[in-house]
């Protein structure tokens, strides 16, 4: 009697032994994977990068030579909001524009190309980058309802060269990076 | 046909939602479009152009997803800029509010919005000093000047910025007759101070000329 409750405490303890090997192991795992993913900035035990790189003021008179540069160019410049931004101990700043279909934005339908694409040269190619050292453009494009929809940034070297016919689109599309927004996934889902 | 619709589906849906379907009808093709092309050159696109299922694809897109991060900092940095600059929209409005109204209450909720934007220290500094508030005078004029050493900010925009907001000030308080002799020393000081640097690095007579006529206000302050 007394053998068979050792027996089972000892099958007891095993059982245990493994459930808590595995909980540690998959609470590691999760740890890692929340530490190296944006959890930590959503519960403010972290700065984000934005927060860390591109808290500085923005450069109102620059972001308005490159609204000019697109106007210059055709663009139709409704619901369209540049700011220049200065990156945290980098020696190049970012254009970033806002393209907000809820204020008019609409992208252009002339050309036979990816009108993203097309936007994001219009954007790196002005008379004025170089000399405001944009050393990154990048785009937030929304619907008309406000929502944000994607996001996209590239170097503008990158996006220059492909203007210049120096590199193909291909090669372009795999520097672009992209926002994925599971909030907006989400909310979506919902609706 | 039906690969090709479940894949759109699928890369509305991982990539960015189901957003990307329901704007206007001609952005969104083309949006859409792009989306596909995009997601196969990152090989984050669940769906082969045969048809068959990526694991890959589905394995990137979803740690995407779930992490929020393409790898490359500066580049997150930039696809949430949205975070920034909505903050930014909202504090210039609060800025503008104050700056016209003469209102520190709503200067101090956008520096309190973006505490590393010099530009609105500068002005919530030139308020300080029309209202006569010494205490916040120093620490917003000290703060601006430590913000613009340490970003090695150019100093003429530095200069300029000061320059646009003790203007007014000067103006407001020479028609009322410079009631207050430290607020009229230390103004006009400060302006010329700042039309002389602004001198230094363009060369501008006139900026000279500005700083003799603020200096001479100085010497008559309280008179």
């Amino acid at each position: 009697m007394g053998e068979q409750r050792r027996r089972n405490g000892c099958l007891w303890c095993g059982c245990l032994s493994a459930v808590g090997a595995i909980v540690v192991v998959l609470l590691a795992v999760g740890g890692v994977i929340a530490w190296y993913s944006n959890l930590p900035e959503r519960l403010g035990v972290r700065t984000s990068p934005t927060q860390r790189l591109l808290s500085g003021p923005p450069d109102r008179q620059a972001a308005q030579q490159i609204m000019d540069d697109l106007a210059g160019a055709g663009m139709d410049t409704r619901g369209t909001w540049v700011y220049v931004l200065p990156v945290e101990g980098r020696p190049y700043r970012v254009a970033y524009a806002v393209l907000d279909a809820a204020e008019g934005f609409r992208f252009g339908r002339g050309g036979e190309g990816d009108v993203v694409l097309d936007y994001l040269v219009q954007l790196a190619s002005g008379e004025s980058i170089d000399a405001l050292d944009i050393g990154r453009v990048g785009i937030d494009y929304r619907d008309e309802e406000g929502n944000p929809v994607i996001a996209l940034t590239a170097p503008t070297a990158v996006v220059q060269a492909y203007a210049r016919g120096e590199i193909p689109p291909e090669t372009l599309m795999a520097s672009l990076e992209g926002k994925l927004d599971f909030e907006t996934l989400t909310g979506r889902i919902g609706e | 046909m039906r690969a090709r619709r479940l894949s759109v589906a699928l890369v509305c849906l991982l990539a960015i939602g189901l957003a990307a379907c329901q704007f206007t009808p001609s952005d969104r093709e083309m949006v859409r479009s792009f989306i596909e092309e995009w997601a196969r050159s990152k090989n984050m696109h669940p769906i082969k152009e045969d048809g068959s299922l990526s694991l890959q694809g589905i394995w990137n897109a979803g740690s995407r997803l779930v992490t929020g991060r393409s790898g490359d900092e500066e580049a997150d940095a930039v696809l949430d800029a949205y975070e920034v600059v909505s903050n930014l929209h909202e504090a210039d409005k609060l800025m503008d509010k104050g700056r016209q109204e003469r209102d520190a209450t709503a200067m101090d909720q956008a520096i309190q919005r973006r505490p590393g934007d010099w530009t609105y220290r500068v002005s919530r500094a030139a308020l300080a000093l029309e209202q006569g508030d010494w205490t916040a005078y120093e620490q917003q004029t000290a703060s601006a000047a430590q913000t613009v050493g340490e970003r090695n900010i150019d100093p003429l925009w530095y200069t300029d910025q000061n320059i646009r907001d003790l203007e007014p000030v000067q103006g407001k308080l020479a028609a009322s007759g410079w009631p207050d002799k430290t607020q009229c020393v230390k103004l006009n000081q400060d302006l010329a101070a700042h039309y002389r640097r602004r001198h230094a690095l363009t060369g501008s007579a006139a900026d000279l000329a500005q700083a003799e006529a603020a200096e001479s206000l100085v010497a008559a302050c309280g008179e």
